[in-house]
């Protein structure tokens, strides 16, 4: 009899030497960075110690809370619309030849350019307005999203439908039931692409439209030659993505555990 | 076909091309009530397709096929089919892949949760409810898509090569398996091997083929008695039977044709 689920894994050292490469790399560079700027550059250039020393200061004011909340809750929102858009539009490619023969064209054209080209076009829609940021949001992470939807839902294995088939499925269940389920480690793979996308485009809308949030303080900053400030904010972006990419890995193999093996 | 007397699956004339290739022409056969039809021949001879066309996966362009007495074009709900490489669904538990059929035809929540449990007592999976496939071995995988088809009470069980892609060992246990669940619920089975010793074992008939395209070379009643088990297999009438088999397989007008193909 096969063993129980979950029992097979060996535990596992905590501290590898794969997971000491990135540390110890990150302090060297921490290291040269601090010297080479210490000793060659003037004094307002950050250094890692000035932006440690430069947290209190940035971090207990409430217009720093209000920047990550307008930034992070409008990549967040833009995600979620975007991926629930870019599933639906993905499975209808998928499964229907004849709107990915109408739809493919354009959305595999879209998702080549740099959507950083729209922006200007979206700002002449909405106007310099936080709209706009969702906006490029949705796209960013609708575009990957239903192009690895398509790709996944299209290559479904015909065992699977022919189980479908043979026990009664209807094209509504083959589509939800069979399609989008098997298709589940590509979507993950494009919510991912998606997300990474949005964090920058997000930041670019705001930097090019003046919207408020966390990529126009980080120029704002700069130019009040508050480099340390600046990269405060730029340190928590970077966590926020390296979470984002942990947190889609978890639910990778949280909801598609057949599929790495 | 002697109690089982009234025919539950009727082909007439089965005829089947794919462009200029004729994979079965002017096919015949019956299985009776409660009978077992082993149906064997060389690898691409067209029985699977039979098999399929059948169980209303793939249509003939000739010829009629009637299940109790209703024609067969697309699946019925009264035909299941057990598949070769399991088609069992990664992203579903056991228990949820059991209960497909059944929940795709809208039973009540308690009938479903009686037939299956019953379905999984029978074919020892009990305990294994909430593993997934990848979980488990090939042999237990199989014995959910056994369960997955029995659970619909058929009235006509396809097996398409069921034990083919198990090891050798699983297969003969099975098979015993297999024999003891008919007794217990007899009902019509149409079971496709490329295993002479499978063909004899399981069936009251032997349907040879040959392709192509696919005809009926020769029929071999198996008047060895039920309930089987292993003694069967030692008998002289098996050894006989399997021998027979094999020349209708190996020997034809031809000479030496089919192997050289």
């Amino acid at each position: 009899m096969a063993a129980p689920p979950g029992a097979e894994r060996a535990p596992r050292r905590w501290l590898t030497r794969e997971r000491a490469a990135p540390v110890v790399a990150g302090i060297a560079i921490l290291l040269i960075w601090e010297i080479a700027v210490r000793s060659l550059l003037p004094s307002f250039v950050a250094t890692p110690t000035g932006i440690v020393r430069a947290i209190p200061s940035t971090m207990g004011t409430w217009a720093f809370w209000t920047d990550v909340a307008v930034t992070l809750s409008a990549i967040v929102q833009g995600v979620v619309i975007g991926s629930a858009a870019g599933i639906l539009v993905g499975v209808a490619m998928g499964r229907v030849r004849e709107i990915d023969w109408f739809l493919s064209t354009y959305i595999r054209a879209l998702y080549a350019l740099p959507l950083i080209a729209l922006v200007p076009l979206v700002i002449l829609w909405v106007g310099y307005q936080p709209e706009a940021r969702l906006i490029i949001v949705i796209i960013s992470v609708f575009l990957p999203v239903a192009v690895t939807t398509a790709d996944g839902t299209r290559a479904i294995s015909k065992d699977y439908l022919d189980v479908g088939q043979m026990f009664g499925a209807r094209t509504h269940n083959v589509w939800f039931g069979i399609a989008l389920p098997s298709a589940l480690p590509f979507i993950i793979a494009g919510i991912e692409l998606g997300f990474a996308r949005g964090i920058t485009n997000a930041i670019a809308v705001e930097v090019l439209a003046s919207v408020p949030g966390m990529g126009m303080s980080v120029f704002t900053k700069s130019n009040e030659l508050n480099e340390n400030a600046s990269l405060v904010y730029v340190v928590c972006l970077a966590i926020f993505a390296v979470s984002v990419r942990a947190l889609m890995i978890r639910s990778r193999r949280w909801l598609a555990p057949w599929y790495s093996r | 076909m002697t109690e089982s007397a009234q025919a539950r699956l009727v082909v007439e004339n089965a005829c089947l091309r794919y462009g200029a290739l004729d994979v079965l022409a002017g096919l015949n056969l019956t299985v009776g009530s409660t009978e077992i039809v082993s149906i064997v021949g060389p690898s691409g001879c067209g029985k699977t397709t039979l098999l399929r066309c059948v169980g209303g996966l793939n249509q003939l362009n000739g010829g009629t096929i009637h299940i109790d007495g209703q024609r067969v074009e697309k699946p019925l709900p009264s035909v299941s089919m057990v598949f070769q490489h399991f088609g069992l669904f990664p992203w579903k538990s056991l228990w949820s892949n059991i209960a497909y059929g059944l929940k795709l035809r809208h039973r009540p929540k308690d009938e479903i949760a009686s037939r299956v449990a019953e379905a999984i007592e029978l074919v020892g999976l009990k305990g294994f409810e909430q593993s997934y496939p990848h979980q488990l071995s090939g042999g237990m995988q199989q014995r959910a898509g056994l369960a997955r088809a029995l659970v619909m009470e058929p009235k006509l069980l396809l097996m398409d090569e069921p034990f083919s892609a198990i090891d050798a060992q699983t297969r003969e246990q099975l098979q015993f398996e297999m024999l003891r669940i008919w007794d217990r619920r007899p009902t019509a089975m149409m079971f496709v091997t490329h295993a002479i010793d499978e063909a004899v074992l399981m069936g009251d008939r032997v349907v040879v083929l040959a392709g192509r395209p696919a005809h009926v070379r020769a029929v071999r009643e198996v008047n060895l008695p039920r309930p089987r088990d292993r003694s069967v297999v030692s008998s002289p009438e098996f050894i006989k039977l399997r021998e027979q088999v094999w020349h209708d397989l190996f020997d034809q007008p031809g000479g030496t044709q089919a192997r050289v193909q």
